[in-house]
């Protein structure tokens, strides 16, 4: 072997590749061959050092130096791509190539499969819970349609008035049917604006009562009650209206709304006034009945304006009048009396038919010697009456006696009755 | 083979037999020996009378043919390229043919490249300095035909039998 042979494989042996191999030396291309073996090796391992996985190795170098590096290679190129998997979301990636390393990898990948299985679990229950409020929110929009729709189809008021009684928060169509006002002006009005003064007062006094009852009890009973109050219309009129008052309350138990329904009872109102007429009024003559008369007398014996008068009066002949000519006829001499009763006595004075053909007339605070003097005026009254009006002539015989305290009603009452028949006897003996 | 010529042994996935009938004691297990064995000594004779690149198309052929009848029986239809693979590797190292390791997977661009270690063809055989595994190629070729319905060429490019220590293959889609 010649000197510069042997000092090239020394540079070879020592690691260094030599930069120049004659091409006359001995073993020449062998020497060549390898440097170039080496070189691409050099090179190669280099790049795989600097994370270039995609250099290869060419098809000349062979054997098992080139072949554990491409082992390598190929190794790092598989971690590359389970990398990405992994990065894509395939945890089921595990490195089972690189000895320590594998198991640092693998734990580094079973952590994060762990918390992303947390975070979707935790994500789960967010959509668990977002699910569960906007089916909450569906099924509020739901109920707030349903309510909407309710409030605008009732003839009745719905409204809502903030905690301190002060201004409405929500007022149902209605009110334009109720009150003549459109929603935005029954808005802007107060509560107060909104009720007659006395109205007002009263409502105030019961929210008041029923908060201190719902503060003491925390029972919503305790706004059960319904109250009548009378409400302004926008054209003036007063009108009865029935309220129902509850509340809304906040999660720690304070007011935060009441909430209100209103009624017209107008047309209510009217029958229960026509009811109490026809309760306490003689259908015929329109006259106080003797259930009136009862109850006034009842009054007047508890109270203390004395002295009271009455005068009895019977209406003569009536049972004749009906049996012989019919009771038309009669009716004609009940409503005949009636109208001079009414003629003579004033709107305070209770004038009662409490018989067929008796009644009764009671004066309050009236000295006898004023229902003497009424008395002659029934009479010069009858005889106008009697003047103008065709048919059987009213006559009616009359009684009065005054009571001057509540123990002596009764004997007045026996004693106008007394000298009502007296009187009836005398003027009979006159015709006869 | 002549058309009119008769089949003798057409392959079908019941002629592996019913090895637990058959080998109650032995069971299904053998000596990778017996495998070669058996595996060269066809390629020996079939290459000395065919010549060494027709023994090559015959492997490859075979490799195709035993692809499709493993896909169909072993692998099935997957969902996905990712769980084809890892079902793919899951029935190689349980069967113990091979470690299949994946270098890049563009179905898009209709490239992949893996590599096997522990070959059950090659690895540890004599470097010659040439690649061994047109069976392995025919093999692969199929099942990534089963998998995307689409033919590929599948190529050795690294093997024991060149020195290195694991089987690179590289697969191209060809065009339609």
């Amino acid at each position: 072997m010649d000197e510069r042979t042997a000092s090239i494989l020394g540079q070879l042996a020592a690691g260094r590749i030599p930069a120049n191999i004659p091409t006359d030396a001995e073993y020449a291309e062998q020497l060549s061959r390898l440097a170039a073996y080496l070189d691409e090796i050099q090179r190669f391992t280099l790049a795989l050092s600097n994370g270039d996985l995609s250099r290869t190795l060419s098809r000349d170098a062979m054997g098992p130096v080139a072949g554990s590096l491409k082992s390598l290679h190929a190794g790092l190129k598989h971690l590359t791509w389970q990398t990405k998997q992994i990065a894509s979301g395939d945890f089921s990636q595990r490195v089972d190539f690189m000895g320590e390393f594998s198991a640092a990898f693998n734990g580094m990948v079973a952590n994060l499969d762990e918390s992303r299985t947390e975070l979707e679990e935790a994500y789960a229950h967010m959509s668990e819970d977002m699910e569960a409020l906007q089916r909450m929110s569906a099924e509020l929009k739901e109920s707030e349609e349903r309510f909407r729709l309710i409030a605008e189809s009732v003839s009745d008021v719905i409204w809502t008035l903030d905690a301190s009684m002060e201004s409405f928060t929500y007022v149902s169509p209605s009110i334009a049917s109720l009150r003549g006002f459109t929603v935005e002006e029954a808005k802007r009005e107060s509560f107060a604006e909104a009720l007659t003064p006395e109205s007002f007062s009263f409502v105030r006094d019961c929210l008041t009562q029923k908060l201190a009852c719902f503060r003491e009890s925390g029972d919503m009973e305790c706004f059960s009650e319904r109250i009548e109050v009378e409400q302004k219309c926008k054209d003036g009129r007063i009108i009865p209206v029935e309220v129902v008052i509850s509340a809304i309350t906040t999660a720690d138990g304070n007011i935060k709304e009441f909430v209100g329904i209103s009624r017209d009872i107008t047309e209510r109102k009217k029958e229960e006034e026509k009811l109490k007429y026809r309760s306490t009024h003689d259908s015929m003559t329109g006259l106080y009945n003797r259930a009136y008369f009862d109850a006034e007398l009842d009054r007047i014996t508890k109270g203390r304006q004395f002295p009271v008068s009455f005068i009895a009066a019977d209406l003569d002949g009536l049972k004749r009048v009906n049996d012989s000519i019919g009771h038309e006829a009669g009716d004609r001499l009940i409503k005949g009396a009636a109208t001079v009763f009414r003629a003579v006595f004033r709107g305070s004075d209770v004038v009662a038919r409490t018989g067929g053909d008796e009644f009764i007339i009671i004066l309050n605070e009236t000295e006898e010697q004023t229902a003497i003097n009424l008395i002659d005026r029934v009479r010069t009254c009858l005889v106008d009456y009697n003047e103008k009006n065709e048919g059987l002539p009213v006559s009616i015989s009359l009684g009065a006696a005054t009571a001057h305290c509540a123990e002596e009603i009764q004997y007045a009452l026996k004693e106008a009755d007394k000298l009502m028949y007296e009187d009836k006897v005398s003027r009979k003996q006159q015709r006869e | 083979m002549p058309e009119n010529a008769t089949r003798k042994y057409k392959f079908s996935w019941d002629m592996l037999g019913d090895l637990k009938a058959g080998r109650p004691n032995l069971g299904p297990m053998m000596r990778l020996e017996v495998y070669r064995l058996m595996q060269y000594s066809f390629r020996d004779v079939i290459e000395t009378r065919h010549g060494a690149d027709e023994a090559d198309r015959i492997f490859y052929e075979a490799g195709f043919l035993a692809g499709m009848e493993f896909y169909d029986n072993l692998i099935g239809p997957q969902e996905d390229i990712n769980n084809f693979i890892k079902k793919l590797q899951s029935v190689l190292k349980e069967m113990g043919i091979g470690i299949l390791r994946v270098e890049e997977a563009d179905l898009d661009n209709g490239r992949i490249t893996v590599t096997v270690s522990e070959d059950l063809d090659c690895s540890g055989l004599p470097d010659t300095g040439l690649e061994l595994c047109t069976f392995d190629e025919g093999f692969i070729s199929a099942l990534l035909y089963g998998f995307t319905g689409k033919s590929f060429t599948v190529k050795e490019v690294d093997c024991w039998c060149t020195g290195d220590r694991t089987c690179r293959f590289a697969a191209h889609v060809n065009e339609a």
